[in-house]
């Protein structure tokens, strides 16, 4: 089973692609650690954001998105442009799940999961959501 | 439109009693171009439509042939519809499509060199279509101009294929095409394989022909002056051809067949390194999937200053839109900027050659 870990900022999606096995996971080697959404306001911008990221989920044959949640409201409510981007990937056909701040840092303690060397450090909140949501497959 | 007589059409009889046999189908043209088959242009009676049916030889191999069925499962924007296909017999082969009136990318080429986004979209519309062909272990080989359609909105739709094959499991190559030299991949030269990255190759000529690189159909613009003065001795068609052929594959292997000097000036490095990564002689050099190519390119397009062709006239549209006029003093080009009242020349920009131009204008903005 292929997951693709996202983490929302700003307007960039940063990935971590993981494939799950039984007992381990392997970092599938991918060459695009980041899309962006460019102009959100731009339609051409926003649809080819979408195209991008459903391109890669066929080319790396991904069974599941996990999206770190973000608060929609208060003083640590997410970015619009991170929700218009959460949107448009949940339109693309595979299974997105979402995973909450508390779950990931509870898990990552817990297991004591630490990032491989295969991926950068910017890719290390991707890595955690993949890591965490692939706990809870079946 | 008169009536194709089908009796009288240049291709083998099987493929005319096929024609006569698809009865719902008006045929009214053929094609001069299908230099790989044979292809026919017609109205679809109940349909009530234009399409074209595509008539290839397959080779009788069903273990590579790539299923029409499974052709015809893809649902995309940028792979043509299959909406009819058949096998005839052990040599040939045929797809039914819609019509694309507004023709292939090769008449869109030759019209000259399409803008910095526009080049970028279409291009990423044949990775995007290429990425439901390879999710399927399906390479096309003869990704081309020519076999590249621009549909109704404008987008780019892989629009031939009869040459696609499967890659058997276990196995990420197959034979490769012999089919348009000057596309083939230098290891479809070397040792006659094809894979994922093949096509990732051919889309980065693609792109290089879009954006204005050279690449010519002549095969005597290959040549140089000696090797134009022994290839004018030679009297057999066969001997000349092979002559050629044999030039432009130490060219595809040694990886000049594109030339980046050729590239426009406005055409930003990160795009030429991106085809140089594209069009890599190493296959496992170039981008390892058609999502990556895309994603790249992607990026760049978000960031590079848009130039485009208009009216014959380099044009940048930014905040303020700039146009690149050749002077008429032999001066080389200077460069005007849109007011309310019309163009106006860019004083702070002295007159230089294109490529001076076009950096101080990138400078500008």
């Amino acid at each position: 089973m292929n997951i693709c870990g996202v983490s929302l900022s700003g307007s960039v999606a940063t990935l971590a692609l993981l494939e799950i096995g039984d007992g381990g996971f392997r970092v599938i080697d991918c060459e695009t650690k980041r899309i962006e959404l460019g102009d959100g306001n731009k339609a051409s911008a926003v649809k080819s954001f979408r195209d991008a990221f459903a391109a890669l989920v066929r080319d790396h044959q991904i069974d599941t998105i996990a999206i770190k949640k973000r608060n929609t409201a208060g003083p640590f409510a997410g970015g619009a442009m991170t929700f218009k981007m959460e949107g448009l990937i949940q339109i693309i056909d595979v299974t997105v799940e979402f995973v909450a701040p508390v779950t990931i840092a509870e898990s990552v303690k817990r297991n004591g999961y630490s990032r491989p060397p295969e991926l950068h450090k910017y890719q290390n909140e991707a890595f955690e959501v993949a890591i965490v949501a692939a706990e809870k497959l079946p | 439109m008169t009536q194709l007589v089908l009796d009288a059409v240049n291709a083998p009889i099987e493929i005319r009693e096929s024609l006569k046999s698809l009865s719902d189908i008006i045929f009214d043209s053929q094609s001069a171009k299908g230099a790989n088959g044979y292809l026919f242009f017609g109205r679809h009676r109940i349909l009530n439509r234009r399409v074209a049916v595509k008539y290839y030889y397959w080779g009788g191999d069903r273990a590579q042939h790539a299923e029409p069925r499974q052709l015809s499962e893809i649902d995309s924007p940028h792979v043509i519809c299959v909406e009819h296909a058949a096998v005839l017999d052990s040599n040939w082969a045929f797809f039914v499509t819609p019509f694309c009136k507004n023709g292939d990318l090769d008449e869109l080429i030759a019209r000259g060199p399409c803008g910095i986004a526009d080049s970028v979209r279409l291009t990423c519309d044949v990775l995007d279509g290429l990425t439901h062909l390879h999710s399927r272990r399906l390479v096309h080989r003869d990704l081309k101009p020519a076999n590249l359609l621009l549909n109704d909105k404008g987008e780019a739709q892989i629009g031939d294929f009869g040459s696609v094959r499967r890659l058997p499991e276990g196995n990420d190559s197959v034979p490769g095409s012999g089919h348009s030299l000057l596309y083939r991949p230098p290891e479809s030269v070397w040792s006659g394989t094809y894979g994922v990255e093949g096509d990732v190759y051919q889309v980065g000529l693609l792109l290089y022909q879009l954006l204005g690189g050279l690449l010519p159909y002549e095969e005597v613009a290959w040549l140089n002056n000696d090797q134009r003065q022994r290839y004018s001795a030679i009297v057999d068609d066969f001997e000349r051809s092979k002559f050629v052929d044999d030039i432009l594959k130490k060219k595809i292997t040694n990886g000049t067949i594109a030339s980046l000097d050729s590239l426009p000036p406005w055409v930003d490095a990160q795009l030429s390194r991106t085809i140089r990564k594209a069009t890599n002689t190493d296959p496992t050099r170039r981008f390892s999937s058609a999502s990556e190519f895309l994603n790249r390119l992607r990026s760049i397009a978000l960031k590079a200053p848009d130039w485009s062709i208009v009216d014959g006239l380099p044009l940048l549209r930014r905040r303020r839109t700039y146009r690149l006029v050749s002077a008429s003093d032999g001066s080389g080009f200077f460069a005007q900027k849109k007011c309310p009242l019309g163009w106006r020349q860019v004083k702070s920009i002295p007159n230089g050659n294109l490529a001076d131009v076009v950096s101080a204008v990138n400078a500008l903005v």
